[in-house]
């Protein structure tokens, strides 16, 4: 692959530099004279992203307020970046980054132009990345190196150093292969873990011996329990041969048909309880008790009717003897009473009517007569008249016969009234007694109906009317209903002395015939049938245990393959990372005689003449560590960043970068370097300008510097000079 | 630099040879990104051991 060089780069409104500059480039070295605030940083940076299309992490960047875009250029302004580059067959390629984002990285439109061809997008990156050989995320590797970077690869971190070792030596692909084997490798681990922990919690077997224990456990109670019930150790070796033969026991001593072979034995169990239950509801006896239970089940609640109403009808015959004594209890007498009594009271008050009318009339007469006492005649019939007599007769009309009368009918009416008012009231009081004999005699009544045709029930007939009047008929009834409950009281007694006796024959019958074989049925229910339950769970139990075995020796087996698997892969990566490391000792013990002799000849430090790169292995990673050595002091070999000044760091960074990217495995045809002189007195300036022209590789060598000392020094060795001196309101002009 | 596979063969024990062609295999086939490719190879591998232990462990929980 041929080598390409700068030709030219175009760096629009980016960065420090507002509206367009343009930086040419010479074939070999040159340096560009570049004092401070001029933009050699930004076109360094410029130069990196039109490459790489990334801004480099740096500590002096901070990512989130970064911008691309020059601040002065305004938000409409056009930014780009333009690289044209030629090779050693005058092809040539221009790369072109327009900038259209507010961030930065690869928010941008890139096209390449490669001779004839314009490519865009990814595949114009890729052709960069192809062409170039440059590796986008390592930021030496594209052949721009700045400061922070050139020093920071040998007094940086560990980690960062290997890095940037392993790119410089062509390594990276095995560098960064073993992490992903280790990625691998630890998730082989974390599941190889986890199978582990699966086995010690839930082991199938484990689990299985566990529950299997405890069956044998419930077997072996059970089997103790049908001991105690009486079934002989023997007998259990088989428990469903014993209980068929008990069954088939039970069935002949209850005369019930043979069980059908292969019948299930709680099925037979059933129907030998059914045969019993029918058995005991078949049993004259059973029949005699429910004849006997459902006779006292009658004559019970007519005991306690016939008792309850012999007790009423008797005490309430004896109120109405009283009662009966106390007044009239016929109610149509008391009616008629009421009626004379009110017809009486018309009468008289009809006759006081007229005594009263009489009386004003006579009053009158007498008022009048009074002022004619001279009157002699009757003034009609002229008949004589004697006032005199007159008035005395009228006045006895009045006072004597008329007020004597209607004292008598007033006192007459009073007597009239209390005993009409007696009457009503006594009317009311038998009709209320009247009432609650009725209802007696309803429920007497329906009581009779209710033992029509038994034995106790009486012929005699009685009439309602005629035993609230007659006491006689009411002491008979009283006499029926005793004669009633005296029977129904005996007829109850003979009954319960009957069922009593029932029982007892029944209760033998039982003992006798049919708790035995309820005993023995039980027996072989809840005695046998748990054994052979049990029995049938440990069979069906260990025919898991086959399955369990099998789990446990796949999660074994499958443990052993994850502990395979992670054992090779750890093999491979650090097998693979030895040949890293041989790989890398053997490319730097090729170079360091050309790294030594670059620094020795630059730094021309007294006591340490040489550089020498240790390498190792940590954790499957190769590991470089950067020493300064003596020639004349055979073991003074100490770390640089311990025993250089900054101006040895920065001759040893140069040595170590130009010595180690110009291995076989880099073919870049530049090097961009930005102030790679930075903290060297002027005598190691002269010593570097002159050591990198001698080195001659690559033969582009790009140097900006703002140390003119520096740059007149290159210019001395041969290299060709340039200067950019000119800033104003970001805006850079060449001089 | 390729990686000289030969080297890290000879470097390990021969009941490693067949992941070790696996992995050879996977990068090879890997084009720009020969380690992603193996990274891929080993997930399937592994994701072929997990779904063995997933389906034994639910076999356990019947």
């Amino acid at each position: 692959m041929s080598a390409w060089q700068l030709q030219k780069v175009q760096v629009k409104n980016l960065l420090g530099f507002q509206g367009l500059k343009e930086q040419h480039f010479q074939p070999r070295i040159q340096v560009i004279e570049a004092p401070n605030h001029t933009g050699k940083t930004s076109l360094t940076m410029a130069l990196l992203w039109g490459l790489t299309g990334i801004i480099p992490e740096l500590p002096r960047i901070n990512r989130h307020s970064f911008r691309l875009s020059n601040k002065h250029a305004g938000t409409d302004a056009e930014q780009f970046c333009v690289i044209e580059l030629v090779n050693d067959s005058n092809s040539r390629m221009a790369i072109k980054r327009l900038y259209r984002g507010a961030r930065a990285d690869l928010d941008a439109e890139l096209t390449v132009e490669l001779d004839d061809k314009i490519l865009s997008g990814q595949d114009a990156q890729m052709r960069i990345l192809e062409e170039l050989n440059v590796k986008p995320d390592s930021l030496e590797g594209c052949g721009v190196v700045l400061q922070d970077h050139r020093l920071g690869f040998i007094t940086g971190k560990e980690s960062d150093i290997s890095d940037v070792i392993s790119d410089m030596l062509g390594l990276t692909v095995l560098s960064r292969f073993v992490p992903t084997l280790e990625e691998r490798l630890k998730e082989v681990k974390e599941l190889q873990k986890e199978i582990t922990n699966y086995l010690e919690a839930a082991d199938p077997l484990k689990k299985w011996e566990e529950r299997d224990q405890q069956l044998r456990d419930d077997f072996l109670q059970r089997e103790n329990e049908a001991i105690e019930a009486g079934f002989a150790r023997e007998d259990l070796e088989n428990p469903a041969t014993t209980a068929v033969r008990e069954l088939a026991q039970i069935a002949a001593s209850l005369k019930a048909p043979p069980a059908q072979p292969g019948r299930p034995i709680p099925d037979e169990i059933k129907r030998l309880r059914d045969h019993l239950a029918t058995l005991r509801k078949s049993s004259p006896l059973g029949v005699e008790l429910a004849e006997l239970q459902g006779r006292k089940g009658q004559l019970s609640p007519w005991v306690e009717k016939a008792v309850s109403l012999r007790d009423a009808y008797r005490d309430f015959n004896e109120r109405l003897a009283a009662e009966d004594g106390a007044g009239e209890l016929d109610t149509k007498r008391l009616t008629d009473t009421i009626a004379e009594k009110e017809t009486a009271l018309q009468k008289n008050q009809e006759r006081r009517d007229e005594l009263a009318s009489e009386k004003g009339l006579l009053t009158n007469a007498y008022s009048h007569m009074q002022s004619h006492q001279n009157l002699r005649a009757c003034p009609v019939c002229d008949s004589p008249i004697k006032a005199s007599d007159l008035l005395k007769k009228l006045k006895n009309r009045v006072e004597d016969q008329i007020a004597s009368e209607l004292s008598r009918l007033k006192e007459q009416q009073k007597t009239l009234s209390e005993e009409k008012d007696g009457a009503e009231s006594r009317l009311k009081a038998v009709n209320r007694l009247k009432d609650k004999h009725g209802q007696l005699f309803a429920e007497i009544s329906s009581f009779h109906t209710q033992v029509q045709g038994e034995p106790f029930c009486w012929k005699k007939k009685f009439e309602i009317d005629s035993l609230f009047l007659d006491a006689d008929s009411r002491t008979k009834l009283v006499a029926v209903l005793e004669s009633v409950a005296e029977q129904l009281n005996e007829g109850l007694r003979v009954v319960t002395d009957e069922l009593k006796q029932k029982k007892a024959q029944i209760e033998q019958q039982e003992a006798e015939q049919y708790q035995p074989a309820e005993a023995q049925i039980t027996c072989v229910s809840e005695k046998l049938l748990p054994v052979m339950d049990a029995a049938q769970k440990i069979e069906n139990h260990g025919k898991k245990r086959d399955r369990a075995a099998q789990r446990k020796t796949e999660l074994e087996q499958l443990q052993e393959d994850a502990r395979t698997l992670a054992g090779q892969l750890q093999k491979i990566a650090s097998a693979l990372a030895q040949q890293e490391e041989e790989t890398a000792s053997a490319a730097i013990r090729a170079r360091l005689p050309d790294i030594s002799e670059f620094f020795r000849s630059v730094a021309r430090n007294p006591d340490y003449d040489g550089l020498d790169i240790q390498t190792n292995i940590s954790r499957d990673r190769v590991t470089y560590k950067i020493q300064a050595t003596s020639s004349a002091i055979g073991n003074l070999n100490d770390t640089v960043g311990h025993v250089l000044s900054e101006g040895d760091l920065s001759a040893a960074s140069m040595a170590l970068l130009l010595g180690l990217a110009s291995g076989e495995s880099h073919h870049l045809g530049f090097l961009v370097l930005d102030d790679p002189a930075q903290g060297m007195d002027e005598t190691l300036q002269a010593n570097l300008a002159a050591a990198i022209v001698k080195f001659g590789k690559p033969k582009q060598v790009v140097i900006f510097t703002h140390q003119q000392s520096f740059a007149e020094a290159l210019k001395q060795a041969g290299a060709h000079h340039s200067r950019i001196h000119s800033w104003k309101m970001g805006k850079v002009q060449d001089a | 630099m390729a990686i000289n596979w030969q080297k890290v063969r000879e470097a390990l024990p021969k009941t490693i040879t067949e992941l070790l062609a696996e992995i050879q295999q996977a990068y090879d086939s890997g084009g720009d990104d020969p380690a992603r490719s193996v990274d891929k190879a080993l997930r399937g591998k592994i994701s072929g051991l997990k779904t063995r232990f997933e389906t034994i462990k639910k076999e356990g929980t019947k």
